[in-house]
């Protein structure tokens, strides 16, 4: 289940819905899945189920006027653990990264928040979610990596912590 | 097999920090898996479950300069019985109104995500209203004279 949440989420948040609204979107999906689980033949397909469903219910909310969140405002700066010149390294690459992150394009910012969702999700279940083929994640993957490597290479932060 | 190239794990590397990222700033909140659990619990409706034929929120974007504001549109079907509803939106509240076609009187029920619900008469025209709805996941039981009963998928609204 942790896996579907996660899915879920991921696919509503990269639509950049606000939480209520991301919310809607995960509870809606499940309470979908539960009304159609007699016509489910195959438990494999679920996770492409629930991402496509979670999808089309995220486009609906957009098209039915909820507001996006522009992704620099959607995170709070969280609690974090450590020394204190440890939670600052991890928050100025944190500030880096979201500066980066929402640099990039809309669809490199939906796969690479999916790409990295955890649990991991299948290729199939982002193919459905991006409405893209599973053949073209690989390389997408690559140009939006490449974009957003740059664009933390400008702002003098390379490699991992 | 052979190292893979360096650009690999370069790419690993940054997705494994945005994992971390996300994972700081964005986990799936504790409130939203309770809803997931309780969602999975939801016992089954009677009455049998009407299509979805129209939704104005993806089918007519070339309409939506025609409509009012935060006002949608929705269709469905079961067999030859029809139901329109308009969703208006008012801040967080919502409004529902609509009709059954063919017209016959009968109830229609609200049922939202929490197990909580609302009835309401339809008339001799078919026309049924529901004022002051919460915003979130909802689907309708329509029951009808002489008619069995039928439910519309969730939707959120």
């Amino acid at each position: 289940m942790a896996r579907y949440n996660a899915l879920v989420w991921a696919t509503a948040r990269s639509h950049r819905l606000a939480d209520a609204d991301a919310a809607d979107v995960v509870q809606t999906t499940w309470l979908r899945l539960v009304e159609h689980l007699d016509d489910i033949q195959n438990p494999d397909r679920l996770g492409a189920w629930m991402a496509t469903t979670a999808r089309r219910e995220a486009l609906r909310l957009i098209s039915s006027g909820r507001r996006v969140t522009p992704t620099d405002q959607l995170e709070e700066i969280p609690d974090l653990e450590g020394s204190p010149s440890e939670r600052l390294e991890v928050e100025q690459r944190d500030v880096a990264l979201r500066r980066a992150l929402s640099g990039l394009g809309e669809r490199c910012q939906r796969l690479l928040r999916l790409l990295t969702a955890e649990p991991a999700l299948s290729y199939e279940e982002i193919s459905a979610v991006m409405d893209m083929p599973v053949g073209s994640i690989g390389p997408t993957r690559g140009r939006c990596l490449a974009s957003l490597r740059v664009r933390l290479e400008i702002r003098g932060i390379t490699g991992t912590p | 097999m052979a190292e893979p190239p360096p650009i690999n794990d370069a790419n690993d590397a940054i997705e494994r920090e945005i994992a971390g990222y996300f994972a700081r700033v964005d986990p799936v909140p504790e409130t939203v898996l309770e809803a997931a659990r309780a969602a999975i619990e939801f016992r089954d409706l009677d009455g049998q479950l009407a299509q979805l034929l129209r939704d104005s929120a993806v089918e007519d974007k070339e309409l939506a300069g025609v409509r009012g504001v935060g006002e949608r549109l929705l269709s469905f079907a079961l067999g030859q019985q029809f139901i329109e509803v308009d969703v208006a939106s008012e801040g967080t509240r919502r409004h529902l109104s609509g009709y059954v076609v063919p017209a016959a009187t009968g109830t229609l029920t609200a049922q939202y995500a929490d197990g909580t619900d609302t009835t309401v008469p339809v008339d001799a025209q078919g026309r049924f209203r529901v004022r002051e709805l919460s915003r979130g996941p909802v689907r309708l039981l329509i029951e009808l004279a002489d008619q069995t009963p039928f439910r519309t998928p969730w939707l959120t609204v």
